[in-house]
């Protein structure tokens, strides 16, 4: 388990942050022009609206799923197949 | 030929509907200056009232509906889900008060005026904190074009044209990108924080002052 007892100047972290720090510790990047979190060696992505809507226990689930070689976008809403291209072919780049 | 991608199609309707923007600025902007005329008129040497109103310009406004999108990224094989129309506050209006016990009276007036009008209060932070009033509706200039209006403690709504000149101003999407990230978020909470305190200090202040010049 990740230790998620960091603290934002003297104050406890909020859940979202440390939803954050829980990606970026399994080794997710935000990217800042698509608000998304990505790993490029498991092929997955989160975005930020996903995240905030699911609990850590959530995320952390879907985090042990094991890579394939397609990129899995975990979205609120259902990704058509065009926009998943254009995304794999930015976050490839 | 070329497809027309989605932003294409938005900025054809923003100079159709751009007409429509421009009435509907103008006629919010007027009728809540004349609204707030009796209690601006009113105000004590040190009392502030600002009403400020934008009409958000075409890149502004496709941004915006990219923005609302996940991954910020248009379906470009479904061009009609998308319309500048579905933007709440193509025209926007944000009226500004000092001190903050002002607040609640010219809320009382504007809520009066526009009371169809659907309520969204903004509110940040964990749990949420109410920050400002906040309607969403149309004038009768338009049926098209919505707009937004807000009724802000002067120093919140400052900082937000701070954070906006900052962020979004630029136009660079990995400044928006930034200040929407949790922890960058937890800290602008902060700051609206430290900007209601001192509000609510300054008030008990000026309170202090006022019974002693009249006591």
């Amino acid at each position: 388990m990740i230790a998620l007892a960091h603290r934002v100047s003297g104050t406890q972290m909020t859940e979202m942050t440390e939803k954050e720090q829980l990606l970026e510790s399994c080794g997710y990047r935000y990217h800042f022009d698509r608000m998304i979190y990505f790993n490029r060696s498991v092929r997955r992505a989160f975005s930020l609206e996903f995240i905030e809507g699911r609990s850590q226990h959530e995320i952390q689930q879907l985090l042990q799923i094991p890579a394939t070689n397609d990129w899995a976008f975990h979205f609120n809403r259902p990704v058509s197949d065009r926009v998943k291209g254009e995304l794999t072919k930015a976050l490839e780049k | 030929m070329t497809q027309r991608t989605v932003e294409d199609r938005l900025r054809e309707e923003y100079f159709l509907l751009a007409p429509e923007i421009k009435r509907v600025l103008h006629q919010l902007q007027t009728d809540v200056a004349y609204l707030l005329l009796p209690v601006t008129l009113d105000l004590k040497h040190h009392e502030r009232i600002h009403v400020e109103a934008r009409a958000k310009d075409c890149d502004s406004a496709i941004n915006a509906l990219r923005r609302r999108e996940e991954a910020r990224q248009f379906d470009e094989d479904a061009p009609a889900r998308y319309t500048l129309t579905s933007l709440p506050d193509l025209v926007g209006l944000r009226v500004l008060v000092f001190p903050k016990s002002r607040l609640e009276g010219v809320h009382a007036m504007v809520r009066a005026k526009y009371a169809e009008w659907s309520s969204d209060p903004v509110k940040t932070g964990i749990p949420p904190r109410f920050r400002a009033w906040k309607y969403h509706g149309f004038c009768s200039a338009s049926s098209r074009v919505r707009a937004e209006l807000q009724i802000v403690s002067m120093l919140t709504g400052l900082f937000w044209q701070i954070e906006h000149d900052a962020f979004y101003k630029p136009r660079d999407p990995v400044l928006a990108g930034a200040a929407k990230k949790p922890v960058i978020r937890e800290q602008t909470d902060r700051v609206y924080d430290a900007f209601d305190g001192l509000e609510d200090v300054l008030e008990r202040e000026l309170q202090r002052n006022t019974e002693q010049e009249t006591g």
